[in-house]
């Protein structure tokens, strides 16, 4: 399922003193299997670059294709497609609304005319990817915690068994657990369905845990792309971009700053971990 | 389709119609509009349409947002002109099948009804699209204040409607966001019987309703942290005052009114 973006333009409000550039010349290419993390602050234009992934909306020019097929042509199968693009918005309060779980994540299977034996086993299926056990079933949506809202929300786009998943902003307005918790799901959902990843962020630390590449998105354009340690070695244009490179990394750098010989593309804990223990013991041995 | 309602959008930017008082537009708007409905010839009728031309050029709003405020209603003008051709009695100009004969009476008066039709739609674009809600409240808590004596809680009738049309963009984008995200689950809100359309708006309601409480119970408690309690002594930062601007305004609109009333007497 790989996805084809050329010079793609989007325009809201045509016309109006509202009118607004939201898309420029985006190029991209997304390969079968990528975890990609799309960043960017607040009106770069990442939420309405991943809509148009799924049909959702239309582009003012350019065309998008997924596996090859032009979905921007007229007559394009758009539930087909949005059943194999799945995307998942921010707020699980915006889809959630039948009374139980179950029900909530049947919906999509549903729409797509499957049978109730296919329905019960993709619903159960979605519901042990994303970590809800069996007694979450008949529950109300809408006692449920924020983190596990958002899981539901999740496990209601997996249950169409897409080919890519798109998460916006998955972790914002968690707290700290909540956030952890939905992250590594994510993570091992990626892993153990092998499909590709497209994961919506303006947190740099949450985006660089996961994603094996990372998209900058500043004003409607792509501003970079490539692998996390080549985006965080540009610490200061993402800072004029109004992002910023993860604590870790900052750290890392000032550690460098002093003389002290670490590694220049830490961004993850664990790594920092790693390499000052490593740092500390080699230390400790020359001191010997 | 939620892109086109454009009642209550205010449209920033300066015009002799943006600088006027808020009272004095809505009253010569009512004006305007009983002036259409008294029009009853021809001359009448080109005078409104002139007047509302004139009042479309002085917003300095593109026409094209006037077009865009009509298109949700352009089906009822439509429906209501095609009833009126085919089933008002008088002389027969043309015969569909055997039963529908088409008149020249209805053909006028489908004419007439659509024009008043797309007059008022306009006008009233007009107002909302040069005054900014809070404005529009305040003008129409003025001119309610008389009735306060008599009992009637007009500063909550105005709070009430400035928060009504404050939350209308956001209802539509959250409606728009809820859609979306159905859509993305393979709903269909387009297509099927209008029992499977209806049953289709479930899971675009719900979670619609359930923002709104959500939104009106934050909102209550926003404003009772800030120590709300109603219109005795509130005072306002911008208060509003009549200018030369709304005296001229006034005066052309009496004499529109006038005209409109001097041309059904005489004609």
């Amino acid at each position: 399922m790989a996805i084809e973006i050329s010079n793609l333009n989007y325009v809201y409000m045509a016309g109006s003193p509202f009118e607004k550039h939201a898309l420029q010349n985006v190029n991209l290419t997304i390969s079968d299997g990528e975890f990609v993390g799309i960043i960017g602050h607040t009106g770069s234009g990442k939420s309405t670059l991943i809509q148009h992934l799924n049909g959702l909306l239309k582009p003012t020019s350019g065309t998008i294709c997924v596996d090859g097929v032009d979905i921007t042509a007229k007559g394009a199968d758009l539930k087909k497609l949005r059943q194999k693009v799945g995307l998942v918005f921010q707020y699980p309060e915006h889809q959630l609304f039948e009374e139980t779980v179950y029900k909530d994540i049947a919906y999509g299977p549903k729409n797509m005319g499957l049978t109730q034996d296919e329905i019960d086993e993709r619903v159960r299926e979605a519901m042990n990817y994303v970590g809800l056990t069996d007694k979450y079933m008949n529950r109300s949506p809408f006692e449920l915690s924020g983190g596990q809202k958002r899981r539901v929300a999740i496990a209601g786009v997996l249950a169409m068994r897409p080919d890519v998943l798109i998460l916006d902003e998955p972790a914002a307005g968690l707290d700290p657990s909540g956030r952890e918790e939905i992250l590594t799901q994510i993570k091992a959902l990626y892993l153990a369905r092998k499909m590709t990843v497209l994961f919506v962020s303006h947190s740099m630390e949450d985006v660089a845990r996961a994603a094996g590449r990372i998209i900058v998105m500043n004003r409607g354009t792509v501003a970079m792309d490539g692998k996390p340690s080549e985006i965080f070695s540009h610490a200061k244009e993402l800072r004029s971009m109004g992002l910023d490179v993860p604590q870790i990394t900052q750290l890392a750098a000032s550690l460098a700053e002093r003389g002290i010989p670490i590694d220049n593309n830490i961004y993850t804990i664990e790594r920092a971990k790693a390499t000052i223990l490593m740092l500390l013991a080699q230390k400790e041995k020359g001191a010997k | 389709m939620l892109k086109d309602i454009t009642l209550g959008q205010y449209f920033p930017i300066d015009s002799p119609l943006h600088r006027m008082d808020p009272r004095t537009k809505i009253l010569s708007l009512i004006l305007l509009i009983v002036a259409i409905f008294l029009a009853n010839n021809p001359w009448a009728y080109v005078l409104a349409a002139a007047f509302t031309l004139l009042v479309v050029a002085l917003s300095k709003v593109p026409v094209s947002m006037y077009f865009r405020g009509l298109k949700p209603i352009w089906f009822v003008i439509i429906f209501t002109a095609l009833l009126n051709i085919f089933f008002t009695p008088g002389t027969k100009i043309y015969l569909f099948g055997y039963r529908t004969p088409m008149t020249w009476e209805g053909l006028i008066l489908a004419g007439k009804m659509a024009l008043r039709l797309v007059l008022l739609i306009i006008s009233s674009s007009a107002l909302t699209y040069t005054t900014s809600p809070i404005l529009l409240t305040d003008g129409i808590e003025k001119l309610l204040k008389p009735l306060a004596k008599l009992g009637l809680p007009t500063f909550e009738l105005a709070m009430m409607m400035s928060i009504a049309i404050r939350f209308i963009p956001t209802l539509i984008e959250e409606t728009d966001k809820i859609m979306k995200a159905q859509k993305a689950r393979g709903a269909d809100f387009e297509s099927g019987s209008v029992l499977h359309r209806v049953k289709a708006l479930a899971p675009m309601l719900v979670p619609l309703f359930i923002s709104a409480f959500r939104r009106a119970d934050e909102l209550a408690v926003a404003m009772e942290s800030r120590c709300y309690q109603g219109g005795e002594h509130r005072t306002r930062l911008n208060e509003i005052r009549f200018h030369l601007i709304d005296a001229f305004a006034g005066l052309l609109m009496l004499a529109f009114f006038a005209a409109v009333i001097i041309l059904r007497i005489i004609l």
